[in-house]
């Protein structure tokens, strides 16, 4: 076996089954899928990943957000060997026209809703100048979106909106490359049994499994739930010390500790 | 031991009693009964184990099938392989103790209930990267597409006793302690079928022998 391999949901299914003392591997399918739901849980309240994926967008200039997405971050295009970021524009029509067939029509450039902004037709500003600090604006207001870009001669490379309802992100009509990269915050919810987990969580998805094993049974004694409920907690903790960065609560937390400690005179 | 050698004890213990009998038993007829007679005890001693706090079943009351084919069912979708055997009904699927490709026992096929995989939080495709299979009337179906050009092979390890799928030089699954409990069941029952009453009408209409007609009487004089 791999040394990767020792660290997925399965083998998480695999360690509590031999716990166990089964290891016929009738059980495993049932372990992974609570193992899958402790990495939710991990990645959701404490781990808090971030990923970067390069999504098709589809047939009307729609993209789909994934299934795990909690919310996005950044969203780009490729330009080159570069990605550019794009940026906001409230104003992008966002219920579609649908042809006889029920296809939605793509907006169309010229003259659309989607290219407007505050009123202003864009184009007029092209060649565009890309960038955070522009005349008398210095926050960036006129920049279109791609930030930190200056002076190139690059039109300006359209803009999105984000559709709440059906979790998706409209486009403006100018967006023509086929894939969008998107940074989102995940909650980890899209996993499988051969998904890699770090190996500080491992110990606390093994606990998970076994807390989730007995949790429903009538059989089982409240004061063994309640250890094993314990147990996870402090395995919790010790995955949140390990993973978690140190925040501004931490260092208050710390000041006010060590002004405790200094003897009283 | 073999089925065989089980069945010809049977057979030498029967012998002083079928001195009269037109036709001795013989192997094969002594082996469904042995079968079931087996998979009786063998249910009775595994539940008793898991009673004990060990969840894992007794090597000795299963039986293996090498270079079982796998096939594909054009109407499911599914690849799945003829069962030889039925095997017991036991908690948790247990009955098919273990299955894998011929080539890497490592990489075991986790047996699953029938529904679970359709009901499993994330459905089918959450759980790429291994393969799951499960039993549904004689057929075990696997939750993988197989390349049928390699004609992959797979390695089955049921719970039951079935002396005429097995192997001629295989070993009977039987448990050593209960083999005398075993053979004496055997015995009995093929003693209690010399005892039996013979059944007259059933043999005459087996036969096409003319039944007996009531005689008629007239009360006319």
């Amino acid at each position: 076996m791999d040394i990767q391999e020792k660290y997925t949901l399965t083998s998480v299914a695999q360690k509590v089954a031999s716990d166990l003392e089964d290891f016929s591997g009738h059980k495993i399918l049932t372990y992974i899928n609570w193992a899958k739901a402790g990495w939710r849980n991990l990645i959701e309240t404490t781990v808090q990943e971030v990923k970067a994926v390069k999504l098709p967008l589809n047939d009307y200039n729609a993209l789909d957000l994934p299934d795990d997405c909690v919310d996005w971050t950044k969203v780009a295009i490729q330009y080159g060997d570069k990605l550019y970021v794009l940026g906001i524009a409230q104003d992008i029509a966002l219920l579609q026209d649908e042809d006889d067939c029920g296809n939605k029509i793509k907006n169309v450039h010229y003259p659309s809703v989607d290219d407007v902004v505050n009123g202003l037709n864009l184009d007029s500003y092209i060649p565009f100048y890309f960038s955070n600090y522009y005349g008398q604006y210095p926050q960036g207001n006129y920049t279109g979106g791609l930030y930190g870009y200056y002076n190139t001669g690059l039109s300006y490379k359209g803009f999105f909106r984000e559709n709440k309802e059906k979790r998706q992100l409209q486009f403006s009509s100018n967006v023509t490359t086929p894939f969008i990269y998107l940074e989102y915050i995940s909650d980890g919810s899209v996993c499988n049994g051969s998904t890699k987990v770090m190996p500080v969580a491992f110990d606390y998805l093994v606990q998970y499994v076994h807390y989730e094993r007995i949790k429903h049974r009538t059989d089982i004694p409240d004061v063994q739930k309640d250890r094993t409920q314990r147990d996870l907690h402090f395995e919790m903790q010790k995955v949140k010390r390990m993973t978690a960065g140190i925040t501004m609560r931490d260092i208050v937390n710390g000041v006010h500790n060590g002004y405790r400690m200094t003897p009283h005179i | 031991m073999t089925a065989t050698e089980h069945a010809e004890i049977i057979i030498s213990n029967l012998a002083e009693y079928m001195v009269g009998m037109d036709k001795p038993y013989e192997v094969r007829d002594i082996f469904p009964i042995l079968d079931s007679v087996t998979n009786a005890f063998a249910k009775r001693g595994m539940l008793e184990g898991m009673k004990l706090g060990d969840p894992n079943v007794p090597d000795q009351y299963a039986i293996e099938f090498k270079n079982l084919p796998i096939y594909y069912d054009k109407d499911y979708n599914l690849c799945y392989t003829p069962l030889p055997a039925t095997p017991i009904a036991l908690p948790f699927g247990r009955g098919v103790d273990f299955v894998s490709g011929m080539r890497n026992r490592q990489k075991q096929f986790y047996v699953v209930n029938r529904n679970q995989l359709s009901n499993s939080f994330g459905g089918w495709d959450a759980n790429e990267g291994n393969t799951y299979c499960w039993k549904e009337g004689k057929r075990l179906y696997y939750s993988t597409q197989f390349d049928e050009t390699n004609a992959p092979k797979v390695f089955v390890r049921l719970i039951v006793a079935s002396a005429s799928q097995i192997e001629r030089d295989a070993e009977y699954p039987i448990d050593p302690a209960s083999e005398y409990e075993v053979r004496n069941a055997v015995i009995q029952y093929f003693m209690g079928i010399d005892d039996r009453e013979q059944d007259l009408t059933k043999d005459r209409a087996n036969t096409n022998l003319p039944q007996q007609k009531a005689k008629k009487t007239s009360t006319v004089a």
